[in-house]
């Protein structure tokens, strides 16, 4: 695949991972360091075939991204996914306007705060137990049949 | 040839050095010497750098992204800031292999209390017990250090483990959570104390609260893991500033100490340094040598230069440091509110157990976290990354960590060694070290211990999350050359001049027999400045 290629691809995935994890469209700067972190400490050339599709799963949809997020939370707890979403944290973090956001508190105090962590919690579990359906059985038969890394394009 | 020559520009050598100025000797100080960057943006608060930097990435997670913890890092809640990478930049040359111990090493200007914390506490009479002067002795000196460089804190109820020493700044104001802590605990404080046998204070901080010798007072801007902007929190790199105003002294960087020859009667005649620059080997001679190159780069030092003299591999027994738990706990009373992050970032409260045998008081200190990065924890709460982000942005106000302190004794099992090598530059430190016995059935005690002091004051440790550090990680590192009356070989006097060689002083912590829980650098301070008065 040609840098260019390469490049809007993890540029694609940086924009999906922030609509997801922060609600919002991340600025070109954190594109630009999400993409030179990634090059940089290898998160796209050195990953497991099945790391590699739940990251092109996750991007495809924020449902879906939930879903691949709380099964890698379990189950591929060091995975490609775990790691980009960490790194795109980091970013968002020290960088305007997001570290505003991840600073803020939700309105509502002690009461609505319980009833959102429930309700978060419960999503949690129904978007993971069909992930653990359909991803643990595919986990399971790649790495029977030796699909261990990936052996395409170097970015996932 | 200067009068005294000294090896390292840390805390200890620096307060020695300006004693021995200030009685008017000439002084030459050999050091590596890796400097800090330049302070970016002073005036702005960590916000505003966030604000205002045009690569704030690249400030706080650095240009190779060093201080980013992924989900397969080691178990740590901060990394090192880029700005502090100075401080832990080794020379190439520089070769080490340990066991049961993961050490930190300093080269940088000003050693490795560059990147403390500021915590500064005076040793009493029972932790000093295995050191050969009394409280008393060394009380003049404390004062002096505190005088010179600053510290904070409270007559409280702390004052009875912590001694109450002169020219103590008034403390810092609380942050929010802290002030809610120690409210908590002013109101079960008769319980706490008999149930738990536990105290809280108001930390000692080298830290200013009033403009002071030149240097400002603190103005939250809550900086200082970064490095503080208007060296409020006082780095010994400050004092070496002072040192070089005098005409008599004279500062070497860039120079990797590596071994002294000694003549006749064993008499240190000359010090040999690798100049990093020139990368070439240097020769200086000496009167007076002082090492205060950090414990296990004195050790290294004091080893190589006998292999090299009479082919014998040395063992120094006793290195001690002090194991540290980290508790991470969320204060209910603080969920969902939001946090002010212009405070002081460091420990403000701390903590003492007291135990039936003084010495084994246990002391720790607990930092409510403001402007901390918020991704090494979040990566850690046990829910999908979405859902702990949602938890991260509503308990970021009501979290903290209390970093609980245990204190070491020499043992022999723990030691530090070279291996031979005919070049000392080639030559590896290897370092060995052991726990106690029954140290996890302590801890757990201990632990269990603190997580109910904790409930009693509205605070609950989540699960999953506590942090027993690797031995090393405290880098309060001291004991392989003790203080004795004993004139045994391998050890110092009580003024710390070798029992070997008549012209070597140690003024680091590898002459302290003993290490109690609390931090050490302020003993390190009084003890140099001690030893220059006594001995020069």
């Amino acid at each position: 695949m040609s840098t260019e290629k390469t490049d809007a691809k993890i540029d694609g995935e940086c924009l999906a991972l922030g609509r997801y994890l922060f609600n919002q469209e991340v600025n070109e700067y954190v594109r630009d360091k999400y993409r030179s972190a990634n090059a940089m400490l290898g998160l796209g050339n050195t990953v497991g075939h099945f790391d590699a599709l739940l990251v092109s799963i996750a991007v495809r949809h924020p449902l879906l991204a939930k879903a691949c997020d709380a099964y890698a939370r379990f189950f591929l707890p060091q995975g490609a996914l775990r790691k980009k979403m960490v790194l795109l944290l980091a970013i968002a973090e020290v960088t305007p306007p997001t570290f505003r956001f991840l600073d803020a508190t939700d309105s509502g105090g002690w009461f609505m705060f319980f009833v959102r962590i429930m309700w978060k919690g419960m999503g949690m579990v129904f978007f993971l137990l069909p992930a653990l359906f359909v991803l643990l059985p595919l986990q399971l038969l790649l790495k029977m049949i030796g699909f261990t890394r990936w052996k395409g394009e170097s970015h996932v | 040839m200067s009068e005294v020559t000294i090896v390292g520009s840390g805390a200890s050598a620096v307060h020695f050095v300006l004693s021995v100025l200030q009685m008017g000797y000439t002084v030459t100080m050999l050091d590596v010497g890796y400097a800090k960057p330049e302070t970016v943006n002073p005036k702005d608060t960590l916000n505003g750098l966030k604000e205002n930097l045009a690569d704030p990435v690249g400030y706080f997670l650095g240009k190779k992204y060093q201080a980013l913890i992924l989900p397969d890092a080691e178990k740590e809640y901060y990394g090192i800031p880029p700005s502090k990478d100075y401080v832990f930049k080794i020379p190439e040359n520089f070769r080490e292999q340990s066991t049961g111990f993961e050490p930190l090493f300093s080269f940088a200007r000003g050693g490795l209390a560059e990147a403390w914390t500021g915590g500064a506490y005076a040793y009493n009479d029972e932790e000093l017990a295995d050191f050969p002067f009394q409280y008393g002795d060394i009380e003049p000196f404390y004062n002096e250090i505190a005088k010179r460089i600053g510290i904070l804190g409270d007559n409280d109820d702390l004052a009875r483990f912590h001694p109450w020493h002169e020219h103590l700044l008034p403390p810092l104001e609380l942050d929010e959570h802290a002030a809610l802590l120690y409210a908590g605990y002013q109101g079960k404080r008769e319980l706490l104390q008999k149930k738990f046998s536990c105290y809280f204070g108001r930390s000692r901080l080298a830290v200013l609260s009033r403009d002071f010798a030149g240097r400002q007072a603190c103005d939250y801007s809550g900086r200082c893991m970064w490095g503080c902007p208007s060296d409020s929190l006082y780095v010994p790199s400050l004092t070496l500033e002072i040192c070089l105003t005098f005409p008599t002294f004279t500062y070497i960087p860039k120079m990797l100490v590596t071994h002294f020859n000694y003549g006749a009667a064993n008499r240190i005649e000359t010090v040999v340094a690798y100049d990093l620059e020139k990368k070439q080997a240097r020769e200086f001679p000496v009167r007076r040598l002082v090492l205060a190159a950090g414990t296990l780069g004195t050790a290294k030092i004091f080893l190589n230069s006998i292999h090299r003299q009479t082919g014998q591999i040395l063992t120094l027994p006793g290195l001690m440091d002090n194991r540290q738990i980290l508790i991470p706990f969320i204060n209910l009373q603080l969920v969902g509110k939001p946090f002010k992050p212009e405070t002081y970032q460091y420990h403000q409260l701390a903590m003492g157990i007291a135990a039936a045998d003084p010495r084994k008081f246990v002391h720790g200190q607990i930092t409510t976290l403001k402007t901390a990065l918020m991704h090494p924890i979040i990566k850690d709460i046990p829910l999908d990354l979405k859902t702990s982000i949602f938890l991260g942005r509503n308990l970021h106000a009501a979290l903290g960590v209390a970093n609980i302190n245990f204190h070491d004794d020499r043992r022999p099992g723990n030691y530090v060694t070279i291996t031979a090598d005919p070049d000392p530059l080639r030559a590896k430190l290897l370092i060995k070290y052991s726990p106690p016995d029954r140290e996890n059935k302590n801890l757990k005690n201990l632990i269990s211990q603190v997580k109910r002091i904790l409930l009693k004051l509205g605070v609950v440790v989540p699960p999953g999350m506590l942090h027993v550090r690797p031995m090393g990680a405290s880098v309060h590192y001291a004991g392989v050359i003790p203080m004795s009356t004993a004139s045994a070989p391998l050890t110092a006097s009580p003024n710390c001049r070798s029992h070997d060689f008549p012209n070597l002083h140690f003024v680091d912590g590898s002459s302290f027999p003993f290490l109690p829980a609390k931090n050490l650098t302020f003993t390190l301070m009084a003890n140099a400045a001690r030893v220059a008065k006594k001995e020069f």
